[in-house]
């Protein structure tokens, strides 16, 4: 059985089709891009599979039971960090605990995303990566199997994304978390994952599902990496996004 | 695996563009010395005032000196000002602890409710314009003329306010704050406790300090009014019995408490709020 089973008949914002004929399954430990052109709906599928979009027809199956709400097995990483900026690092990432906050738990996140020390830290005083890496961290704290990411090292420097790749690979390898990651790079696709999904525009819809068959660990440079980047680019030019 | 970076480390003790702007300072004056500077106005005024009336430049019956002020001080501290400080403050932190709590519940309540907002907003709207000596006749009908009706302008003057600035915080927190919640599975009830109350905070505290100066002015129409002690009494006494000195005392002594009172919140405000990345906290 897939671990998740996506469905979207359609989608609609404004009596506007958004998406329409989504049908994907996705297996557990996978990396998943979903690439696309700005406005075609990649983050809309983003936000119905974690259940913050409510109103399409269709349905999401996670291990075959039908989910129609946020899901705490589904974690989301949004575009910007979204720190609560009157909690200290620590307090930001025990806001995803039920009960009582884990803080060694929380130490131990901190630690694997770099930034040991950093608990008693003010968002304020973080810069763009930082906050990333501590959303990251939140994300994590309450052992998703699936990890949403919506363009998530859109807003962060050049320098600072590729140690976030790095990053989020160790972490899908080390945690067998299955990641689905909204991108407008092909790069970042190609380097990161284990399928590339190119949705097409209006409505948006899947145009190519692409495996990149190149082991990791991967060397962003490799003839390999190189070659599966022009397969993704020709789909990109085939669906008239590019 | 952990990723060891030196440059996390130095951007975490870099201070922000705002802390370095907020420390840009063109006096060259330290913050102890800027907050001396604000002295220097009424100083310079009480001692031209002294000048004024010795030289007898101005008459003294209208405008008292300093000296003459010290003395009605004295005399009014005999005779009992302290009683007359403890019973206009009793009435304003009641009244403000009522108005500003209801401003702040009510606030709440239309704020996540959108047929509540409908329902209540456009009276409450329409009531704030209301001056506070309107509503003098009709809480003087309805409750005569010992504490309550006092109590309950203060309550009035403290009310909107907070209700104002509390409703504009809540329907102004970030939406994208409220998704978190959300994608954490929050209930309505945690919504407001964990993320909607602390992002409000600084609307909440604008709010409670708009009311509290307001609290004293409200105090004061009340006083004037029907009382027989208290601050306002003391300026309406100086009027009937011809006395400016004693009014002035009553001015100056609303106009201590009111900046006491007020910086009491302004440090509070500082300390629940230094998590805001503005050039005013970081420069404090």
């Amino acid at each position: 059985m897939s671990l998740l089973t996506i469905q979207v008949h359609q989608k609609k914002f404004a009596e506007r089709a958004i998406l329409t004929a989504i049908d994907l399954t996705v297996e557990g430990g996978q990396v998943v891009s979903l690439i696309g052109a700005s406005g075609c709906g990649k983050s809309t599928l983003l936000r119905i599979i974690s259940g913050l979009e409510l109103e399409y027809q269709g349905k999401i199956s996670l291990e075959g039971k039908i989910i129609t709400n946020i899901n705490q097995s589904i974690g989301f990483i949004f575009q910007e960090p979204r720190l609560l900026p009157w909690l200290n690092v620590a307090d930001n990432i025990a806001f995803a605990a039920e009960g009582k906050p884990d803080y060694p738990y929380i130490s131990s996140l901190l630690e694997e995303v770099g930034l040991s020390g950093y608990e008693q830290a003010l968002p304020k005083s973080l810069s763009g990566g930082q906050a990333q890496r501590v959303a990251i961290a939140r994300g994590l704290y309450r052992r998703p199997k699936i990890l949403l990411l919506d363009e998530p090292f859109s807003a962060v420097d050049a320098f600072t994304r590729i140690r976030l790749q790095d990053l989020l690979t160790h972490i899908a390898l080390a945690h067998h978390i299955t990641l689905i990651l909204v991108t407008h790079d092909v790069d970042e696709a190609v380097f990161l994952s284990d399928r590339v999904i190119v949705i097409g525009n209006q409505p948006g819809t899947v145009t190519a599902d692409l495996a990149i068959n190149v082991l990791r660990p991967r060397k962003r440079e490799s003839p390999e990496l190189l070659k599966e980047r022009a397969i993704v680019f020709n789909a990109l030019q085939a669906a008239h996004i590019v | 695996m952990s990723i060891p970076s030196e440059a996390m480390n130095e951007a975490y003790h870099q201070p922000s563009f705002l802390q370095r702007f907020s420390k840009f300072n063109p006096s060259g004056l330290n913050i102890s010395k800027l907050n001396l500077i604000g002295w220097l106005l009424p100083v310079l005024f009480f001692l031209g005032l002294e000048i004024g009336a010795q030289q007898q430049w101005l008459e003294a019956r209208l405008l008292p000196p300093p000296s003459v002020i010290v003395g009605t001080f004295k005399e009014l501290f005999q005779d009992n000002l302290l009683a007359h400080i403890s019973i206009s403050a009793f009435r304003v932190l009641t009244g403000f602890l009522i108005g500003s709590g209801l401003g702040l519940i009510i606030a709440i309540l239309v704020g996540l409710t959108p047929i509540l907002k409908q329902l209540i907003d456009p009276t409450f709207q329409a009531l704030r314009n209301v001056p506070s000596l309107a509503w003098v006749p009709l809480l003087l009908l309805w409750f005569g003329i010992d504490e309550t009706p006092k109590i309950i302008m203060i309550a009035l003057g403290a009310f909107f306010p907070v209700y104002l600035n509390v409703l504009s915080g809540i329907q102004n927190v970030d939406r994208k704050l409220i998704e978190v919640g959300r994608i954490y599975g929050l209930n309505r009830g945690q919504l407001v406790k964990r993320i909607l109350l602390p992002a409000a905070l600084p609307y909440i505290f604008t709010g409670l300090r708009t009311a509290l100066g307001l609290s004293w002015m409200f105090l004061v129409a009340a006083e004037l009014i029907a009382a027989s002690q208290g601050l306002g009494y003391l300026l309406s006494d100086g009027r009937e019995t011809s006395r400016p000195d004693r009014v002035i005392v009553a001015i100056i002594l609303i106009a201590i408490l009111g900046k006491f009172s007020d910086s009491l919140l302004q440090s509070l405000e500082n300390k629940s709020l230094r998590w805001r990345d503005t050039a005013l906290v970081n420069h404090q």
